[in-house]
C-alpha cells in the first residue's frame, strides 16, 4: 500500500501541483455546467425544468468543494489564479451557453459522466479530501445519468430530425470530453497513478467513460465515431485523437476560457467571495 | 414538447413514486410523475420530491401496480 495522505499540508511536493491542476479542472468544469444547466429553466417540459435546477445545484454545490481544496493549495504556495477567462480550465465545450436543448443532452450525457468517472477514480485514492468526496457526490450524480440517459433516448425515438440534431450536439461535444482525459503518455497523469491519487491513466478513463457511454449511444441508434468490439466486449473509439496544441495544465485546446458574456457571471460569483473560502 | 417548432411525439406514462425516509420505515407513496420513459421518471422524482430527507427512492410504472382490489363506482 502506498503513502497516505491526509491532507494538502501532507503531500510531497511532486504531487501537490499535479493534484492542483486536475482539480482546479475538475471545479472550473463544474462549475460552468451548473452555470449551463441553470440557463435552462425554460427546458421542453417543467419536470426537466426543475431537474435542471436540481442538477445545477448539485454542480456548484461539488465546484465549491473541490474549490476549497483549491484554497488548501493556495495556502500552501501555489499560484492564485488571476481571475480572467484564459486562467479558466473548463472543458471547452462550456465556454458559450447551449445553443439549445440538445446541446444541454449532450453536456449531461457527456461532459457529466467525465466527471463522474473521474470522481469514481478517486474511490481508493491515497488523498483522503479526495476520496472523502466520492461517496456523496457519486450518489448524488446518480439523476444526472438517468436525467441524460432518458433524454438521449426520448430524442432519439422522437423523430429523425431531433435525433439527428442530438446526434450532431454529441459530435460537437466528443472530442472536447475525450481529450479532457488527457493522453496516455502524461506526466501529470503519471505522477497521480504513482501516488496513488487516482487508479488508472487518461487512456484508463477513457475507457470506462466509454463503457458507459457505448451502451446508451447505441441503444439510442445514433451514429458516434465508436465501436463495440466483438470479442473482448470493449467500446473502442474508430477515430485518433489528435493531441496537437493540448494543455496538459489547462485540460483543453485553447486558452480562450469562457466567452466574456458568461465570465461576467463568473467574475460576479469571485466578487461574492464564491467559493467560500476559509 | 417542441423542439425547433416540431412538435415532438410523446408516449407519456405515469410512474408512482415510493420513498423513505429511515431504512426501518416502510416505502410509502409520495406522489406520482409523468415521463416517457423509466429514467426520466427516476431523474424527475428525484428532482422534484426533494423536500425530505430521504434515503430511498423507486419509482414504479402506474401500470404494473397490480389490482388487487379496484372498488368501482361512486366509491370515496
Amino acid at each position: 500500500m502506498s503513502a497516505q495522505y491526509n491532507a494538502v499540508t501532507n503531500l510531497p511536493k511532486q504531487l501537490q501541483l499535479p493534484i492542483f491542476d486536475l482539480v482546479l479542472s475538475i471545479a472550473d468544469t463544474k462549475h460552468l455546467l451548473g452555470l449551463r444547466y441553470g440557463e435552462w429553466l425554460c427546458a421542453p417540459v417543467l419536470e426537466s425544468s426543475i431537474a435542471a435546477s436540481a442538477m445545477a445545484q448539485d454542480e456548484f454545490g461539488h465546484a465549491r468543494l473541490f474549490y476549497t481544496l483549491i484554497d488548501e493549495f493556495v495556502k500552501l504556495g501555489l499560484p492564485k489564479r488571476n481571475e480572467v477567462p484564459a486562467e479558466y480550465r473548463n472543458i471547452e465545450v462550456l465556454d458559450r451557453p447551449f445553443e439549445g436543448w440538445v446541446d444541454f443532452v449532450a453536456a449531461n450525457a457527456l461532459v457529466d459522466a467525465a466527471l463522474l468517472v473521474q470522481l469514481e477514480a478517486f474511490g481508493q485514492s491515497s488523498f483522503a479530501p479526495l476520496r472523502r468526496l466520492v461517496p456523496k457526490l457519486s450518489q448524488e450524480e446518480v439523476f444526472h445519468v438517468q436525467h441524460a440517459k432518458g433524454w438521449v433516448t426520448q430524442l432519439a425515438q422522437a423523430n429523425e430530425r431531433a435525433k439527428a440534431e442530438l446526434e450532431k450536439a454529441m459530435k460537437r461535444t466528443w472530442t472536447a470530453v475525450l481529450c479532457w482525459f488527457g493522453p496516455q503518455e502524461d506526466p501529470v497523469g503519471r505522477a497521480l497513478i504513482e501516488g496513488g491519487i487516482q487508479d488508472t491513466d487518461g487512456e484508463g478513463l477513457r475507457a470506462r467513460w466509454l463503457e458507459r457511454v457505448g451502451p446508451v449511444v447505441e441503444a439510442a441508434g445514433l451514429d458516434m465515431p465508436l465501436s463495440n468490439d466483438a470479442i473482448t466486449g470493449q467500446w473502442i473509439l474508430s477515430t485518433e485523437l489528435s493531441w496537437k496544441g493540448w494543455d496538459p495544465h489547462f485540460r483543453r485546446f485553447s486558452r480562450t476560457g469562457p466567452d466574456a458574456e458568461t465570465f461576467e457571471q463568473i467574475e460576479c460569483f469571485s466578487k461574492h467571495d464564491y467559493p467560500v473560502g476559509t | 414538447m417542441h423542439l425547433g417548432g416540431e412538435r415532438v411525439k410523446q408516449h407519456e406514462r405515469v410512474f408512482e413514486v415510493f420513498a423513505r425516509q429511515q431504512r426501518k420505515d416502510p416505502l410509502k407513496h409520495v406522489g406520482s410523475v409523468v415521463a416517457p420513459n423509466a429514467d426520466l421518471a427516476a431523474a424527475y422524482a428525484r428532482s422534484i420530491y426533494n423536500e425530505e430527507p430521504w434515503v430511498e427512492m423507486r419509482v414504479a410504472a402506474r401500470e404494473h401496480l397490480i389490482p388487487a382490489l379496484e372498488m368501482k363506482g361512486d366509491a370515496p
